[in-house]
């Protein structure tokens, strides 16, 4: 019976371990991993992405917490060809690329609808 | 208030559910007057369309009075009869500039879901899916409306519910099917599938200028209804239709083909008993037999329009053929809003009278019956025309008590 139970503690201990360290060696490789830019195309001026992205209560909204202010690694604005608008290139650290592209489409819907979409629905 | 909910593959049913809000600056609430089951929401009833929740609110044909609207609401206002496209689009995004309404970029709150399986998103659709927004359809006494003032067309009142509502959907669908044909003179157009996208296809190909249209399906009385619309008809099971087509066609073959069936397409043929197995067994989303027919029956350097609706990953399918016919394939959801100005025109003019599509009048009540017939081709249904109980017996719902009670605390 000790047996049985020293066997199964071993076991439980390996896999805890097992699963911490893959754990960290993830988060690690993700903290180290360089972050991903994406970039979207905005039909508005450029004077108006860039009144917007400096505008820290507009950047809260899209952003969606005060936390993710400090996960931004790189937010550039560029003209984009042919006079169509605005593309914004936007880089998070730890962030995964649909969340980042989360971003840039409440930025988007913001500056090209005025509001963000939602179908959040009513049925019980 | 009442609306038609989905609960699961086959189980449509009529639910007391909460009342729609204004959630955002751009939406107006719209109090149904006339909603109809569309044949793309068979794909849901079917089961075969990814992401839907039970709960989730059918309906992306309906039209009605505007009852609220948003503080940003300019055009449109309470009172207003309007017809509503079943696409959301936002007004302002490089697509619907280019008047690629369908193609909005802000109007799917999910796109994330979309762009994991094709790459990008298409605009929000009503009542179909979460992919596509997860907004609640119109099969209800009352529906929000987001951006609504691009949205919303007002309808004259010359013009009956009847023949308005289906600008909604099915008459620009069929148009955009048949305008995307290009059609010349003498061209002769090849028409899958005459259900209602059919039917609409097949009478805008001659008002575009087709010199002939053939119409193939299997249905008699839906055989019948393409007649009647001018067009030569083929029964697929009583003849080989590459055979049939090439005769018909003086063995040039179709100058353009229009494939209104879509993803759960019949055939008897091992490619389509393959595809039933296989999307029985759910590894395959779309049985796509017309799809290949249609591509076999074009003529060379003919087009290929498909107003059918598919959602995944076709196999078996004969690029070859499409590359080595040149052929030109357009498709994708119609860009409704483009349409439903002139159409309604056409309309006005007497030029279409919509309303010959509808076979079947009744209330939500009817529409899980409704659901059923259609599923099984019963009863000759080839449309309903839904009247929301708020609106035939004058009920007032949950909601027009509270905005009663607000208008007379005001007063």
């Amino acid at each position: 019976m000790n047996q049985r139970n020293t066997a199964f503690s071993l076991f439980a201990a390996g896999a805890a371990a097992g699963l911490t360290l893959t754990y960290m060696t993830r988060s690690t490789r993700a903290r180290l991993r360089k972050p991903i830019a994406l970039a979207m195309t905005m039909v508005v001026p450029r004077e108006s992405v860039e009144r917007f992205i400096e505008s820290r209560e507009r950047m809260l909204i899209a952003l969606g917490s005060k936390r993710r202010f400090n996960q931004i690694d790189r937010l550039e604005v560029h003209d984009a060809p042919g006079n169509r608008g605005t593309e914004i290139y936007l880089a998070m650290r730890g962030a995964g690329k649909y969340e980042i592209k989360e971003v840039l489409r409440r930025v988007k819907a913001l500056l090209e609808a005025g509001e963000i979409p939602t179908g959040r629905r009513y049925a019980s | 208030m009442r609306a038609v909910v989905w609960n699961g593959p086959h189980d449509v049913r009529v639910e007391r559910v909460k009342d729609p809000e204004i959630l955002n600056p751009q939406d107006a609430i719209v109090r149904v007057t006339a909603t109809a089951i569309c044949g793309s929401d068979m794909h849901l009833y079917n089961g075969f369309m990814p992401t839907m929740k039970p709960g989730d609110i059918l309906g992306h044909e309906f039209m009605g009075i505007i009852e609220e609207t948003g503080p940003e609401v300019r055009k449109v206002r309470a009172g207003d009869r309007v017809a509503v496209p079943f696409n959301i689009a936002c007004g302002a995004c490089e697509p619907c500039l280019r008047e690629q309404w369908a193609l909005c970029d802000n109007t799917n709150p999910n796109a994330e879901i979309a762009e994991r399986l094709y790459g990008y998103s298409a605009a929000g659709l009503f009542g179909y899916s979460h992919m596509f927004g997860g907004y609640s359809g119109g099969q209800a006494e009352y529906v929000r409306v987001p951006f609504a003032d691009v949205g919303c067309l007002p309808i004259p009142e010359g013009v009956d519910d009847e023949r308005a509502l289906f600008l909604t959907d099915i008459f620009p669908t069929g148009y955009m099917a048949a305008e995307n044909c290009d059609i010349k003179s003498g061209d002769i157009i090849a028409v899958w599938g005459c259900g209602p996208v059919g039917q609409f296809a097949i009478r805008s190909a001659y008002l575009l200028g087709a010199e002939r249209v053939i119409a193939i399906d299997r249905i008699p009385e839906r055989l019948e209804m393409a007649r009647a619309g001018g067009a030569q008809t083929v029964h697929f099971d009583e003849v080989n239709v590459l055979d049939a087509l090439f005769e018909m066609t003086g063995g040039r073959g179709s100058d353009a083909c229009i494939d209104c069936v879509g993803m759960e397409a019949h055939g008897r043929t091992p490619d389509a008993v393959i595809d039933k197995v296989k999307q029985s067994a759910r590894l395959e989303l779309d049985r796509a037999h017309v799809l290949r027919l249609a591509i076999q029956a074009c003529g060379k350097g003919g087009t290929l329009s498909v107003p059918g609706v598919y959602g995944g990953f076709i196999d078996k399918m004969p690029f070859g053929a499409v590359f080595e016919k040149g052929l030109q394939l357009r498709t994708g959801q119609t860009h409704t809003h483009r349409y439903m100005r002139p159409l309604l025109e056409r309309i006005r003019r007497g030029e279409v009278d919509p309303s010959f599509i509808i076979t079947h009048h009744g209330t939500l009540d009817d529409a899980p019956k409704y659901f059923d017939l259609m599923a099984k081709h019963e009863d000759n249904f080839v449309k309903s025309f839904l009247r929301p109980q708020a609106f035939t017996q004058g009920e007032v719902s949950h909601y027009g008590r509270e905005r009663q009670e607000l208008t007379q605390g005001r007063r």
